[in-house]
């Protein structure tokens, strides 16, 4: 069967309008987009991409029981025939794909893109980070050692000081009064079901809404030309993601991931610490009281999710003040310190 | 329609208004009880408790004045010895959980290595973030065996 017949072979079985579908490929792009920190939205997309990959394969071996959860991460670096490069690569794809969010974060917020009509594309974004920040956690419990496990279970308690319902939600993430073996394959659950199911969705909409809109034209910019989306566009993005994975490739076989002591629950080591991206939340729920802390955190979210309209808001009360630049970068800068603080100390 | 005025050609009329609604009432209902049993399902019941004495430690293993953590099945317990008698707290942190260590000075007796917390030998907080006292312990010592009263769970389905 040659070429152009099996072509209107498929046509006929599944008559897509193969014209439309290549117009989004033709997108103009404004030319801003070609500097460095503009392309990273895709970035995270493509970490995600190598996050699925792995983690399905890790699937195949890891135990989600107390008892052998230890022993099968044990298993999969130590066993498995590139077992270590495999959880590597998730492990610090992941770690990479919160800074590329940080940063494609920085760069929206910095130039302003999430304004109206772009309000529900920020609100998807900020949605997907923190998403990612579930991840995040719910992957580093599943290790089972030492560190994880206090790391989980100083986590989830936070959550008992949320008032009034604080108590049956603790309740219904752990499954149980404590950390107990429903804990873990609720996280495990968490980790390839449900946030996995979320984050799909999450990314369907916020690209969808990107490309419904367009890209944002940079304020101020003078420059009125264009490029294509396809190919210089995605042959970026791609020289990105390839030089992101030979990087995670080279760090593996020079740093292969380590094993910490299995988790001992009657044991709590001198120096647990969440991941370094929860610092600045952990740093600050040491300084204040417990409650200040809970309030003060979701108000900070609650800030991100609804920047778009506080800083309308902001520039109605005082037009060409920027005060939203200046409200963030100090928001920013505070995070920063409190991050920085807590990874010296 | 009755008044003879004409009727767009997608109005809905009472019949059908009330047919979707009733309908559409009956829909949610329906999916709203079946949700409801979905999120009990994530929430496993509450096993039955009981209270229950356990030997904890042998008394000879903590050092007079001192302090000890017994780890046991119904939990960990922190345990302070003067001469033949004892005290005993959770050894659980009311701050977040972590498991307090035994780590006296001048006031303190316990100190929780995950937020600093600290205690006194009665388990009061001297200071650092936890919001409670470590919440007491039934004790006894016989023939040098320390027994400690704790409420255990058993799993759901086993009395």
């Amino acid at each position: 069967m040659s070429a152009s017949s099996l072509r209107r072979w498929l046509a006929e079985r599944v008559p897509v309008p193969m014209e439309e579908l290549r117009k989004p490929l033709r997108e103009e792009l404004p030319a801003h987009l070609r500097t460095w920190i503009a392309w990273l939205g895709g970035t995270p997309l493509a970490l995600f991409a190598i996050q699925v990959v792995t983690g399905i394969l890790l699937t195949f071996y890891y135990t989600p029981d107390p008892a052998r959860a230890f022993e099968s991460v044990r298993h999969i670096t130590l066993a498995m025939r590139y077992g270590w490069l495999i959880r590597s690569l998730h492990q610090n794809a992941a770690q990479l794909m919160i800074i590329a969010l940080m940063l494609h974060m920085i760069r929206v917020f910095a130039t302003r893109a999430y304004r109206r009509p772009r309000e529900l594309t920020w609100v998807f974004g900020v949605t997907l980070f923190l998403l990612t920040l579930g991840f995040g956690f719910t992957g580093y419990s599943l290790v089972y050692d030492s560190l994880s496990y206090w790391a989980t279970t100083v986590g989830t308690n936070l959550l008992g000081d949320v008032p009034l319902v604080g108590h049956q939600l603790l309740w219904l993430l752990r499954g149980g009064p404590d950390v107990n073996p429903n804990t873990l394959s609720r996280f495990y659950n968490f980790h390839i079901g449900v946030l996995p199911t979320l984050m799909v969705a999450a990314i369907v909409a916020h690209l969808l809404l990107v490309r419904l809109h367009g890209v944002a034209r940079l304020e101020g910019d003078p420059r009125t030309e264009t490029y294509e989306f396809f190919p210089e566009h995605v042959l970026r993005e791609a020289a990105v993601a390839i030089v992101l994975l030979l990087a995670l490739v080279v760090y593996a076989m020079a740093r292969p991931p380590g094993l910490g002591v299995p988790a001992d629950p009657s044991f709590t080591p001198p120096h647990i610490r969440p991941e370094w991206y929860f610092f600045p939340s952990y740093r600050w729920l040491k300084m204040v009281p417990m409650q200040v802390g809970i309030w003060t955190s979701a108000a900070f979210v609650l800030g991100m999710v609804a920047w778009p309209w506080i800083d309308a808001g902001l520039e109605r009360l005082a037009p060409g003040r920027r005060i939203g630049i200046w409200i963030g970068t100090a928001g920013f800068l505070f995070t920063l310190v409190l991050l920085v603080w807590e990874a010296l100390s | 329609m009755r008044d003879g005025k004409a009727a767009p050609a997608e109005a809905t009329t009472r019949r059908e208004f009330l047919a979707n609604l009733l309908l559409g009432l009956a829909g949610a209902l329906g999916a709203g009880a079946v949700a409801v049993r979905f999120l009990q399902f994530l929430s496993p019941p509450k096993p039955p408790e009981r209270v229950v004495e356990v030997p904890a430690i042998a008394l000879a293993s903590i050092p007079d004045g001192g302090g000890r953590i017994a780890h046991l099945p119904g939990g960990h317990v922190a345990i302070e010895r003067m001469g033949d008698r004892v005290r005993a707290f959770s050894a659980v942190c009311t701050h977040l959980g972590c498991v307090i260590e035994w780590q006296p000075d001048a006031q303190q007796a316990w100190f929780c290595p995950c937020h600093h917390g600290r205690y006194d030998r009665e388990g009061r907080v001297l200071g650092g973030p936890p919001p409670r006292p470590l919440p007491p312990i039934d004790a006894v010592v016989r023939d040098g065996q320390v027994f400690v009263k704790l409420t255990v769970r058993a799993p759901a389905g086993v009395a």
